[in-house]
């Protein structure tokens, strides 16, 4: 504490070495004033931002994909009006969200449709849940269409009916076959988390900016920013990993 | 052979005092050119006019200022804590963008001569009763960099204050009801108060702020060359004029 006054002195005055300099820059960008509390503050805003947009996105996802998946295999001739109209209304869902860009969705949710909310985090989740839904449910679907057609008449040719087809046999098979792009879409999604600021959502590159803004100097806050997402994204990654292998243990023979 | 001897040798002293002709004694970043940071939504400072033309107190001044040093202003539209960031990058020569002076703030920049004076106000709807008493009690919305944040942040604790990229989301956050309020500095705060009906503006007791151009640390030539022509335009009340000129639309 004395060192770093001492030395912030010598870098006003423009005689510190750099050694000198960076501490001076480290310690003001996390150390002084308890500045890492607002880090952690908005680290924790980015994971409850992403759980919540994820849990949004996955029950979209699966939504989504169930139905237009049911569509679209279904047989010529047997087509059902009700799940027509609902494929109708998922496709634009999927054509709308995917056909614009995130930034601009966070506006329009942010200062239009939650024009009177207080709650950005919420809003701002709730607009990436919607977001990852789309994208999740493609993801979804090209699973479940990428299982054989004949597992599904195999399944029904041993009494098993729809849902229990879906359950036991297409869809533990589909999971495999869409974790790695599943894990891509979530990584997007917790990256993505920082676009909430602009709707003043006080995530991580929030608390970041504001430090930069009072220190007059980016290296350490955007630096530190961007190492803690890699962490958070490595960390997620080791976990999707253990998962996949744990699916895959049955696949070694 | 000889000729084109010559002729190189001719091209060459051309050149050399073409640019000593700029290079009075200060430099900028490209020649002939001076290259400034703002953040274009503070009117009656800057503003953007329907052609993307950066305009208002500001740009007038910079204009003048650049005619009589022989410069050419070139804008750059960025965010107001990045604006603050440009010099001290290399990107711009100087941040001109309503800068308060501040002390901590001359680690970062040489400012210039300050040409006017500012206090800090809060902007709220017609119908509710905020001052300086209750405004602990409020969601503060601010720009990001601003002392309006530094102000609003250091009295009433990160939580009550919202932080924008800008002041036109934060009015608009304001007309929203997203935030109670805005703290901002005065002729900010009246000009959009005259753009969106609705809005009051009410004083507070901050002390009160100078404005300058914060330009790159080190460039005193270039700090001396603007003073000179800005205290001319001081002293003969064309900052003023400007000042009020702008101050009434």
């Amino acid at each position: 504490m004395e060192q770093y006054a001492a030395w912030q002195a010598l870098v006003k005055a423009g005689e510190a070495t750099s050694w000198q300099k960076y501490y001076v820059y480290f310690y003001q960008a996390f150390v002084d004033k308890d500045r890492w509390m607002q880090y952690l503050n908005g680290v924790l805003t980015t994971l409850y931002v992403t759980a919540l947009a994820l849990l949004i996105g996955v029950i979209l996802g699966v939504i989504v994909a169930v139905v237009r998946t049911a569509h679209d295999q279904q047989r010529p001739g047997k087509r059902s009006p009700v799940l027509g109209f609902f494929n109708a209304i998922l496709k634009v869902y999927v054509t709308v969200i995917r056909g614009t860009p995130m930034m601009v969705q966070l506006m329009i949710m942010g200062f239009v449709i939650f024009a009177s909310s207080r709650d950005f985090a919420l809003v701002g989740a709730l607009t990436l849940g919607i977001n990852s839904g789309a994208y999740t449910s493609e993801i979804i679907r090209g699973g479940l269409m990428s299982v054989d057609a004949g597992q599904m008449e195999a399944g029904r040719s041993l009494g098993l009916n729809y849902t229990d087809t879906m359950r036991f046999i297409i869809v533990p098979q589909a999971i495999k076959a869409i974790l790695p792009s599943l894990g891509n879409e979530f990584i997007v999604l917790l990256k993505d988390t920082s676009l909430i600021s602009v709707i003043g959502g006080k995530e991580l590159i929030y608390a970041a900016r504001a430090i930069v803004s009072r220190t007059y100097e980016a290296l350490f806050p955007y630096l530190g920013t961007a190492l803690i997402y890699l962490v958070l994204v490595m960390l997620f990654t080791w976990l999707l990993g253990i998962f996949e292998r744990r699916l895959r243990a049955s696949d070694l023979r | 052979m000889m000729k084109k001897i010559v002729a190189i040798l001719c091209a060459m002293m051309l050149t050399l005092t073409a640019v000593s002709a700029f290079a009075a004694d200060f430099t900028t970043i490209e020649a002939g050119k001076l290259t400034m940071s703002t953040s274009p939504d503070f009117p009656p400072f800057e503003n953007t006019d329907d052609d993307g033309n950066i305009i208002g107190i500001e740009p007038d001044l910079i204009a003048l200022i650049c005619e009589k040093l022989g410069l050419e202003p070139n804008w750059l539209a960025m965010d107001f804590d990045s604006a603050l960031l440009a010099p001290q990058t290399g990107k711009a020569d100087a941040v001109v963008s309503g800068v308060t002076v501040r002390e901590d703030r001359k680690t970062q920049f040489d400012f210039t001569t300050s040409y006017v004076s500012i206090h800090q106000a809060i902007v709220c709807k017609e119908d509710k009763d905020i001052t300086m008493d209750n405004l602990g009690e409020q969601t503060i919305g601010v720009q990001n960099g601003t002392t309006g944040q530094i102000y609003a942040v250091d009295d009433f604790g990160e939580d009550n204050v919202v932080a924008y990229n800008t002041y036109s989301v934060a009015f608009l956050a304001l007309t929203n009801d997203q935030v109670d309020c805005i703290v901002v500095d005065d002729l900010v705060g009246k000009a959009y108060a005259a753009t969106i009906p609705g809005l009051k503006v009410v004083e507070t007791t901050y002390e009160a702020e100078e404005f300058a151009f914060g330009v790159s640390k080190g460039n005193t030539a270039l700090v001396e060359a603007i003073n000179e022509v800005l205290e001319g335009l001081i002293a003969d009340g064309t900052v003023e004029e400007i000042i009020l000129k702008h101050s009434m639309n």
